[in-house]
């Protein structure tokens, strides 16, 4: 539960690239990870968060969705989470945000995974999801360069599994 | 930067010396051999190219301000009009040029549009498969889930997807239990064998299939029996009992199945009678065999055209019902009454959460009779939906039931009860019924032939709400616009949402309803739909223009709303 004094904090992160960021503290605690480490320093603002696994540009951009979801209510726990998965849905400003060049995209998965940001890491994996939904799985090899390795004989014990689904 | 041509250019960025694109492409250490011959010498010339664009736009950007610099100089001295020409010529360069210019930045759109395409293409085909097993798995399931056959291509492209497809049991846990596709359903069910107890059941009947067919008796008994195999995995079973009738036998076999990890039951109907005199009389072509089964951690509900029969020590459990009532014109599928409602809601003694949609407010629902007032203090949430509206039901129902602890109340009903607003708003929702109620939800659905308006719905619920509530926090409210109409009918919905309502004082309330009714008026007859949202937690932020951007639908929303406030 944060406090009055948490919310008028303020919170230091360092990129792997060296850049610091001062942000608040409402808006840096989205990422549990950030917030773990918060409350395992204790009291001491001046300390810095080293991110080592985030640079400059990609941290710039999460903490612009942090700063857009900073009054989101708390995710729901992970019981929950089959609801969650139900929709490809984006609201309107994520689906916004998220209209980035491919290495961005990449990028801010890793680092909202990294950082343990659930609602962030979602709107970035549907926006995966959406590029592979309905492709057949040679489409899928070439979209993400994948060998197909499968023998011939696991490739037809593939397909006469599958034989139940082919006529539907 | 990880290009091919990057270890034979060490010199200025990715200019190469004109010398290089007329010599013969010789192999270099480093470059692969598939970077050799034509698509060699065209990526040379590409990155050859947009160096030199970038090189000479420098160049003419400088030469540009010299025009500028050497025009301020010349104005200094004074021309005459011999140098008429020369400055009408110069004049006439610069014009030619911003055209020149012009097309340069089209051309440059294009190719910039074109990279993009080509470099994102190639970076997923890079890296994307870098991502670890949990960030596919994640993919995998918003891709999957419900859509068997996107999860099934996705288990077939290699080896690497298909361990991860095939461990992630959200993708095959949801089964639809139909008949012919049984087969189907023991796939998906064998494929997350070794997973927790998480599978999600749905039997239905498939459209044009007529239940009473042999045929379909046999596939009944397959049903049971498959969810008697993996009755210690369910979790979620939604069952239409009309389908699993065949009308011959009961299959009392099926009546003593135990579920011990159940949680969520959906049960349908067609059409059930429900009357106060006989409770629980349930219409006779409904499988019942399910009554007596064993389900020790049910606790969601969600029934639809029935009140599932299930023994009190079941219904005392339930945490979340649902209760969904269709209708044809004004026939409703389940035939209740106001006593009989009240009668089944009072056996879930622990109930927390109630939605029920959607209630018919015809006389035949309501005979007149004097009931028992239905205590629900476990009650936290209440939704409800009515299908038409009746003054003096509508009050009935609200009376009926007692729930002191509600925080969460949601209303949708026809804008027929817009002119009883005014008069019955106040003594049905106060803090005296509701001391607790935190989050309103008030939805008024346009319907024709309202009649004339009388009161101001907005100023009526938005006004009586935050003023008989000082706890509310959260008020969200959708009405059809009230501008007239030839048939008393509007398209345009208009939504507001007030969040932390409790952080204002009333002037600041006020405040609030008294501009959302000029911004309600200003923007009907432009886009539809729209939800204005204020939020107390920014009060020092919205002085003069308290629409937060990051609330509205759009840019242009956020500037029509700012339009209206600003004036």
């Amino acid at each position: 539960m944060s406090t009055t004094e948490d919310k008028t904090r303020k919170v230091k992160l360092v990129t792997s690239d060296n850049e610091e960021f001062e942000v608040d503290w409402e808006v840096a605690t989205r990422s549990v990870l950030i917030k773990h480490m918060l409350e395992d320093i204790g009291e001491s603002e001046e300390q810095a968060i080293p991110l080592p696994n985030v640079t400059a540009n990609v941290l710039k951009k999460v903490l612009e969705w942090c700063e857009h979801h900073r009054k989101d209510p708390e995710p729901a726990p992970e019981s929950s989470d089959d609801n969650r998965k139900r929709t490809l849905e984006i609201g309107d400003w994520d689906a916004k945000f998220i209209q980035v060049d491919q290495e961005m995209l990449f990028e801010i998965i890793l680092a909202a995974n990294y950082l343990d940001i659930k609602a962030l890491l979602d709107v970035g994996c549907k926006t995966v999801a959406n590029m592979i939904k309905g492709k057949q799985p040679e489409e899928i090899r070439k979209m993400f360069n994948i060998v197909n390795d499968f023998t011939p004989e696991e490739e037809a014990q593939i397909k006469k599994e599958n034989e139940w689904a082919e006529d539907r | 930067m990880n290009s091919a041509l990057q270890s034979t250019q060490n010199s200025s960025p990715r200019l190469l010396d004109a010398d290089v694109l007329t010599s013969s492409p010789e192999p270099v250490n480093g470059v692969p051999d598939n970077c050799t011959g034509e698509l060699y010498r065209r990526m040379l010339d590409l990155t050859y190219h947009a160096g030199r664009v970038k090189m000479e736009l420098a160049l003419v950007n400088n030469f540009a301000e010299m025009v500028t610099i050497d025009a301020e100089i010349v104005e200094l001295h004074e021309p005459g009009p011999c140098y008429y020409p020369d400055l009408k010529a110069a004049l006439e360069d610069m014009r030619d040029t911003r055209l020149l210019v012009a097309t340069v930045v089209n051309n440059i759109d294009l190719a910039i549009r074109n990279l993009e395409s080509q470099t994102s293409k190639i970076f997923i085909q890079g890296n994307f498969a870098r991502f670890p097993d949990e960030i596919f798995g994640m993919i995998f399931e918003f891709a999957g889930f419900g859509d068997l056959r996107s999860a099934i291509n996705i288990s077939r492209v290699c080896r690497r997807f298909r361990n991860i497809a095939l461990s992630t049991p959200l993708l095959w846990s949801r089964i639809h239990l139909r008949g012919r596709w049984i087969e189907e359903a023991k796939a998906r069910a064998d494929r997350t064998r070794s997973s927790m107890p998480s599978l999600s059941l749905v039997i239905d009947a498939r459209s044009g299939h007529h239940p009473r067919d042999t045929l379909y008796s046999d596939y009944r008994l397959v049903i049971l029996d498959f969810v008697c195999d993996h009755a210690l995995r369910i979790t979620s079973l939604e069952m239409d009992l009309e389908y699993l009738y065949d009308g011959h036998s009961s299959w009392s076999e099926y009546s003593t199945i135990t579920l011990p990890y159940l949680v969520y039951m959906k049960l349908s109907a067609f059409y059930s009678e429900f009357s106060d005199t006989d409770a629980f009389a349930q219409r006779e072509e409904l499988w019942q065999e399910y009554r007596d089964w064993n389900m020790p951690m049910l606790r969601t509900l969600h029934s639809v055209n029935m009140f599932p029969d299930f023994p009190a020590n079941v219904l005392s459990k339930i945490k979340t019902y649902r209760l969904e009532i269709r209708k044809e014109y004004d026939d409703s599928y389940l035939h209740w009454t106001l006593s009989s409602l009240a009668g089944y809601l009072s056996q879930m003694t622990s109930i927390e959460d109630l939605t029920i949609s959607s209630l018919n407010l015809m006389d035949e629902h309501f005979p007149p009779e004097d009931i028992p007032k239905v205590q629900m203090v476990s009650l936290r949430r209440l939704s409800l939906k009515f299908s038409d509206y009746r003054k003096t039901h509508f009050k009935h129902f609200f009376d009926a039931f007692e729930s002191g602890n509600l925080r969460s109340l949601s209303i949708n009903v026809p804008s027929e009860c817009i002119p009883d607003l005014e008069q019955w708003s106040e003594e049905l929702w106060n803090v005296h019924r509701f001391p607790t109620l935190t989050d309103v939800r008030f939805v008024i659905r346009p319907l024709f032939n309202v009649g004339e308006l009388r009161s101001d719905p907005r100023l009526t619920i938005l006004d009586r709400f935050l003023a008989a509530f000082p706890k509310l926090q959260d008020i969200y409210f959708e009405c059809v616009s009230d501008e007239s109409h030839p048939f008393s009918f509007s398209n345009s919905l208009c939504a507001m949402h007030f969040k932390n309502c409790n952080l204002l004082d009333r002037w600041d309330q006020q405040w609030w309803i008294s501009y959302c009714k000029s911004a309600y008026r200003k923007t009907h007859g432009e886009e539809l739909d729209r939800c204005l949202i204020l939020d107390g937690a920014d009060r020092g932020a919205y002085g003069r223009t308290p629409v937060i951007e990051k609330t509205a639908n759009s840019i242009q929303d956020i500037n029509l709303w700012r339009e209206a406030f600003v004036e």
